[in-house]
């Protein structure tokens, strides 16, 4: 009674007080005994519990972790690349190599030959069979193997059979829009175009995340860091219209074949904000097989390359005068058809057969593409104004378009040009300095959207699949001449169509500028070659509302008549008339159609 | 034997004893010990079938998320292979329309019809009149 232990039957030990003295000692010793087992054992475990908690808790824990989990290198694909309308330009998928070592099978190479021939529509039986018994281990049964059928075969359960996992990067489109997509390497790196230049939009890190998988290979939550059911499914949207290049690469690759020509390129430029809307060179490659391409093949001429734009320089330079303010548009000059600058003699083009012209007007000039003409525009601003002039164009710069390896074009340097009088001659009809196709297509845009120098650009931002933008990438615009001035030189260049050199690229209905250029080579040892030359044609539409530009370049055609009007204008042309029909552009005559609504009148 | 049948014939005629309650006699600090066992019991009992529940829950839980982890995976698996395939066809359909044989032309302006859009017309005077007027204090507004 006295003594109280814990865990005895109070009754018992009242009851105990009654008994005899003999039979008291017997429960008390049986009960300590059990007391004492319980206690020591309640101790022990408590003790053991401790040890693998506390003393070995870690190191239990990290062999745990090893034992469950395994670093699965999860698969986040880079981020797919996609046109205008949302065609898939640039998407990741994988893989999968399937081996077989017929040493480990468990079932007979028949019955094996029957079960992946069922999954692998590729293979025949035969092919299959004939694989299997050629070695023992180590049978590359196919490397095109997709996820769905990998899963099928993962699902069969056999022994020998093995899957290697591999990225691979698929350009749907193939060569059509190449030269600005570019390729990814084996390792997944961008190495040409978007994929290049726009690395960090488009590659994400692949997540190496310690997770735990089930007996059947699934999931399991408890460990699954934040983020992993949420990776973003933002795509990189391009300004450029897949449709739109198809036809510009069709005309340029017919235009080339008839003329057997070196190279060419097409540039759709929208002068409203620069974005491109197709850019296509010739020769190009297919990036889902670049190794199979020369490395010259792989870039992208119209950027990295740098031409003699001639005559297609022209209204550029008569836009720069009128800026200056040293001529009138009505204005005449007097056209001699030759002309002797630093005793070298210039002639127009058509000297030969046409000899002078005597007084034209300005359109004129554009008109007859005359080179007098153009050093008399050119004389009035003075070698000093008109350098400076071209400065304010950034020639000398990059136009910080969003492909890489792009070459700012090159001016003889100020001392030479103001020093000797033929430089600025040669600089007024487009000889002398050097541009990028792209350039050209820039400074045009000047001049079709009101006199502003904008960035021409291929990536329009990130998107998200409801079409809601993420990131844009920012853009700038530098005026460089006045709207007025922009619209008559634009007018002009609309008689070069009507009337003069540009006739073949009319489209009825459309009201178009445009400029040819047929321009000499320079030689690698300086001076010019003889039989070389590159061609162009460049056109701005609509007239009345201007917009677009469309320059084509064709380097080095064969034969007789090979002028940008006969070469290059063709390809213009069909690209405007697919342009059209893509944008939808009403036809310049006819009605407007009216915007302005009438003010509601609204019944009570 | 004798014992027990002498005590058979003789029965005691003890009065039983009433006991005194243990209860009041025990000690006021073994009762809140006993007190506390009880309601340490309870608390160890509604633990247990909490933690059960609790993980049985988890457990149901995980079992779900894993599973709908593993659709979601299809899922995207599926998107990428039909996105592949659908630029694969349209791909391979703008090759054979630029081929000749087909018979496919490109869409031109001399193709395309532009309609100009209808003059906007000015809305019509509503004929319907709107009720203006107070409703009378004894016409019901329903039944």
């Amino acid at each position: 009674m006295k003594r109280l232990l814990w865990g005895i039957d109070p009754y018992r030990m009242m009851r105990k007080g009654r008994r005899s003295k003999k039979t008291e000692s017997i429960p008390v010793l049986r009960l300590f005994l059990v007391w004492a087992v319980l206690v020591t054992g309640a101790i022990a475990l408590g003790w053991k519990l401790y040890q693998l908690q506390i003393i070995q808790g870690s190191d239990l824990k990290r062999k745990a972790r090893q034992q469950q989990k395994s670093s699965v290198s999860l698969y986040v694909p880079r981020r797919p690349i996609i046109d205008g309308e949302g065609n898939f330009l640039a998407m990741d998928r994988l893989l999968f190599t399937l081996y077989a070592h017929p040493i480990m099978f468990k079932i007979d190479i028949e019955e094996m030959a029957g079960k992946l021939g069922k999954i692998l529509p590729s293979l025949t039986m035969a092919e299959l069979r004939d694989k299997l018994a050629s070695q023992k281990t180590g049978v590359r049964i196919s490397d095109q193997v997709m996820e769905s059928e990998a899963r099928q075969v993962k699902s069969l359960y056999l022994d020998g059979l093995e899957l290697e996992r591999r990225h691979a990067r698929i350009y749907p489109s193939e060569d059509v829009a190449a030269d600005i997509i570019g390729y990814v390497d084996g390792e997944r790196r961008g190495q040409a175009g978007v994929e290049y230049s726009q690395q960090t939009l488009l590659a994400r890190n692949e997540l190496i995340l310690p997770l735990s998988y089930t007996g059947m290979e699934r999931l399991m939550p408890t460990h699954v860091p934040e983020g992993l059911v949420n990776l973003d499914d933002l795509r990189l949207q391009l300004t450029l219209n897949l449709r739109l290049q198809r036809a510009a690469r069709a005309a340029l690759k017919g235009q080339m074949a008839e003329y057997k020509a070196k190279r060419g390129a097409v540039l759709v430029m929208d002068a409203l904000d620069g974005s491109l809307l197709a850019l296509v060179t010739e020769h190009t490659y297919n990036p889902n097989d670049y190794h199979e391409y020369g490395l010259k093949l792989l870039k992208n001429w119209a950027i990295t390359d740098l031409y003699e734009p001639g005559s297609t320089f022209k209204p550029i330079n008569v836009a720069l005068a009128m800026s200056a303010g040293v001529i009138k548009s009505h204005e005449r000059f007097n056209d001699t058809g030759r002309i002797t600058i630093d005793r070298s003699v210039i002639s127009n083009h058509d000297y030969y057969s046409k000899g002078g012209r005597g007084y034209i007007t300005v359109d004129q000039i554009l008109q007859y593409s005359s080179n007098v003409g153009m050093i008399r525009i050119a004389q009035r601003m003075g070698r000093k104004g008109y350098y400076e002039a071209l400065e304010q164009l950034e020639i000398q710069e990059k136009t910080e378009v969003d492909l890489p390896g792009e070459t700012p074009g090159y001016l003889k340097p100020k001392k030479v040009f103001i020093r000797s009088g033929i430089e600025a001659a040669a600089a007024s009809f487009g000889q002398g300095l050097s541009l990028t196709p792209l350039k050209i297509v820039q400074l045009h845009g000047a001049i079709a959207s009101g006199g502003k120098l904008v960035t021409p650009h291929v990536v329009r931002g990130l998107v998200d699949p409801d079409g809601n933008f993420h990131w844009q990438p920012p853009l700038r615009k530098k005026r460089v001449f006045s709207a007025q001035t922009s619209q008559t030189v634009l007018e002009m260049m609309e008689t070069v169509v009507t009337k003069g050199s540009g006739k073949v690229a009319k489209i009825p209905g459309y009201r178009i500028g445009g400029k040819t250029g047929t321009a000499q080579k320079a030689s690698a040892t300086g001076g010019y070659q003889e039989n070389a030359k590159i061609t162009s044609f460049v056109a701005i539409l609509p007239v009345d509302a201007p917009r677009y530009v469309v320059l084509a370049v064709i380097d080095e055609p064969k034969g007789e008549n090979t002028f940008g009007s006969t070469v290059a204008a063709p390809i213009v042309k069909e690209v405007m008339e697919a342009l059209i029909a893509i944008e939808q552009i009403p036809p310049s005559t006819g009605g407007s159609p009216r915007l302005t609504a009438p003010p509601l009148s609204r019944g009570d | 034997m004798s014992v027990s049948r002498h005590s058979l014939q003789k029965p005691k005629q003890e009065k039983v004893k009433k006991l005194p309650a243990w209860k009041s006699k025990l000690p006021t600090g073994l009762r809140a010990l006993l007190f506390l066992k009880r309601s340490v019991s309870v608390f160890l009992f509604l633990s247990i079938a909490a933690t059960v529940i609790v993980y049985s829950r988890k457990e149901y839980v995980e079992g779900e998320w894993s599973k709908s982890y593993g659709e979601l995976e299809a899922l995207l698996r599926d998107e990428r292979e039909l996105i592949a395939t659908n630029e694969a066809l349209k791909n391979q359909l703008a090759d054979l329309a630029e081929k000749p044989e087909t018979g496919l032309v490109p869409i031109t302006p001399k193709t395309t019809i532009f309609l100009d859009p209808a003059q906007e017309r000015p809305l019509k005077e509503s004929q319907t009149k709107t009720f203006r007027g107070t409703l009378g204090e004894k016409t019901p507004l329903g039944y």
